[in-house]
């Protein structure tokens, strides 16, 4: 009679051990299945190409200052004396006097490289995303500058508030592996 | 006790018809607007509080747009359709018959814009020149391409390097000039191909490069007594070279008026008149101007208004408008977003 017990114990052993296998590798095939079957996450973003420079990114977001700002997208860049996004329509003179500049906020540094060239990099903390110096280079220019949600700062609400307003419909969905829709040389050329 | 009751009963119903009055008086107030619905009160307030932006925040040129209308001496007659999605270049033989290049084709109209011929090509083309036996040039993005008057190809020419980005194409007697705005140079090659030298290479001592091309816009073309013109776009500039490529003179100003050159780039194309005057055309402010070989501002011929799909920013990469005159001094407009060449005339001979 004690004889048997082990035999029972041992049976009871694998019994549970192949059900707790078999449970892990359900488990993990469920995982692994749900994780392939997931959407990936989406941003909000803003193709340039759509975009009209109506003001109503600086006005509409949530946040304040905006989480759409200017970008600078160096390749296209021509890197003018005269840049049509820095400057007043008609500068007194091509300086960085405030009265010359277009940008309200001030937002723009032109620092001068190799002559007659000189680069402008956008200073996110005060820039606004308004669009004026985006108008300026896009109808003059060859279109370099151009806004963009930032996401390091985008709360990505579910139905953007700036999205609602936009009249070019300029706002899409795009994966928040690839949250940005950068301009290139190829816009250029 | 019972008035006491009577008391209470009588607060009650005070309480119940006030309750009624207040219920009626806020609904009254809510329809007329004065106070806020939930709906209205839950939505969130957004970035500015609603409040726009002030003037200052305002790109405005509206008033550049408009010309004084002393100035404006042309008139357009006409406009020739031309059925391309997209088009690059215009250029006019002897005859005034118009070749077009766009789409992966030339189009050849006469100038009434009777279908006259069509060379098919392999790529998108860029510029286009006529030789002197109507041999037609044809400038993609790095190479030419020489296209018999029958539209057969004579020959390919080597790339002219990795950064060609062509834009214009000028044939005098024997040679064939080439502005390529990737490079920023002028290359100058025999009428087999040959490159023979490029003017714009930056040299050891040279202060900076010669034409300055922010945006691919860099045209040329050859004027009376054997020059070759060039505009030199981020100088606001025209320049006059001679056939070895010899600097002789050149003019032009920044300036929003409209006796200068606008934006950072301009002008983006020009053509010569038979009498040596140039049309001039810009972007930005799409404005065809009239100057002196010299110069001096003349007349308008077009003014931004005409233009205005070119004033709109959205619109993808517009093309800026290529300009050429006819053997009577007529301006025509090669308008790709209209697929059209409008053609203007003088208001004294229209």
């Amino acid at each position: 009679m004690p004889e048997t017990v082990p035999n029972n114990h041992r049976r009871q052993f694998f019994g549970a051990g192949i059900r707790g296998a078999f449970l892990f590798v359900l488990g993990a095939a469920t995982s692994l299945f749900a994780r392939y079957t997931q959407k990936e996450k989406m941003v909000w973003q803003i193709d340039p190409s759509k975009c009209v420079q109506c003001t109503n990114c600086a006005t509409k977001c949530v946040l304040q200052p905006s989480a759409v700002k200017c970008v600078q997208a160096y390749p296209m860049c021509g890197y003018c004396k005269l840049c049509t996004g820095y400057f007043e329509p008609q500068p007194n003179r091509l300086n960085t006097a405030a009265e010359n500049q277009l940008c309200p906020t001030g937002a723009i540094i032109r620092t001068a490289l190799e002559y007659p060239y000189y680069e402008y990099t956008i200073e996110e903390s005060l820039c606004i995303g308004c669009a004026k110096c985006v108008k300026g280079c896009t109808l003059f220019g060859n279109g370099s500058f151009f806004l963009q949600v930032r996401h390091d700062r985008c709360v990505n609400c579910n139905d953007c508030s700036i999205a609602l307003a936009c009249p070019g419909h300029a706002f899409k969905r795009v994966p928040a592996s690839q949250p940005y829709l950068l301009k290139n040389r190829e816009h250029q050329a | 006790m019972k008035e006491c009751e009577k008391n209470e009963r009588s607060n009650r119903r005070q309480f119940l018809r006030r309750g009624v009055i207040s219920a009626w008086f806020a609904g009254l107030c809510q329809a007329v607007g004065i106070w806020p619905s939930p709906a209205r009160a839950a939505q969130p307030v957004a970035g500015l509080a609603g409040k726009a932006l002030g003037p200052e925040f305002t790109y405005d040129l509206a008033q550049l747009r408009k010309v004084d209308p002393k100035l404006l001496q042309y008139r357009e007659t006409g406009s020739l359709p031309l059925g391309l999605k997209e088009s690059r270049g215009l250029v006019l033989d002897a005859e005034d018959n118009l070749y077009v290049a766009g789409d992966r084709a030339v189009v050849i109209l006469d100038r009434n814009g009777k279908a006259l011929g069509q060379v098919r090509l392999d790529d998108s083309p860029r510029c286009l020149s006529l030789g002197r036996d109507k041999s037609i040039f044809v400038g993609f993005k790095d190479h030419v391409e020489v296209y018999s008057p029958g539209g057969e190809r004579r020959a390919r020419w080597e790339k002219c390097g990795p950064k060609a980005v062509l834009t214009a194409i000028a044939v005098s007697e024997n040679r064939v000039f080439v502005a390529d705005a990737g490079s920023r140079m002028v290359h100058f090659y025999d009428l087999n191909g040959n490159l023979q030298k490029s003017l714009g290479k930056k040299t050891p001592g040279s202060q900076g490069p010669v034409f300055i091309i922010p945006s691919p816009y860099f045209d040329l073309a050859i004027g009376p007594g054997n020059l070759l013109w060039v505009a030199n776009p981020g100088e606001h500039r025209l320049e006059v070279y001679t056939m070895d490529g010899e600097a002789e003179f050149s003019w032009g100003k920044y300036s929003l008026a409209i006796d200068g050159f606008c934006g950072c780039c301009n002008p983006v194309h020009f053509a010569l008149l038979p009498d040596g005057r140039l049309v001039t055309s810009e972007k930005g402010l799409p404005r065809i101007k009239i100057y002196s070989a010299r110069g001096e501002f003349e007349c308008v011929v077009a003014e931004p208004e005409q233009f205005a799909k070119y004033l709109d920013t959205a619109a993808a990469n517009p093309m800026g408008l290529d300009v050429a005159a006819d053997s009577k001094g007529s301006i025509l407009v090669l308008d790709s977003m209209s697929a059209a060449v409008r053609i203007f005339q003088h208001k004294a001979r229209a």
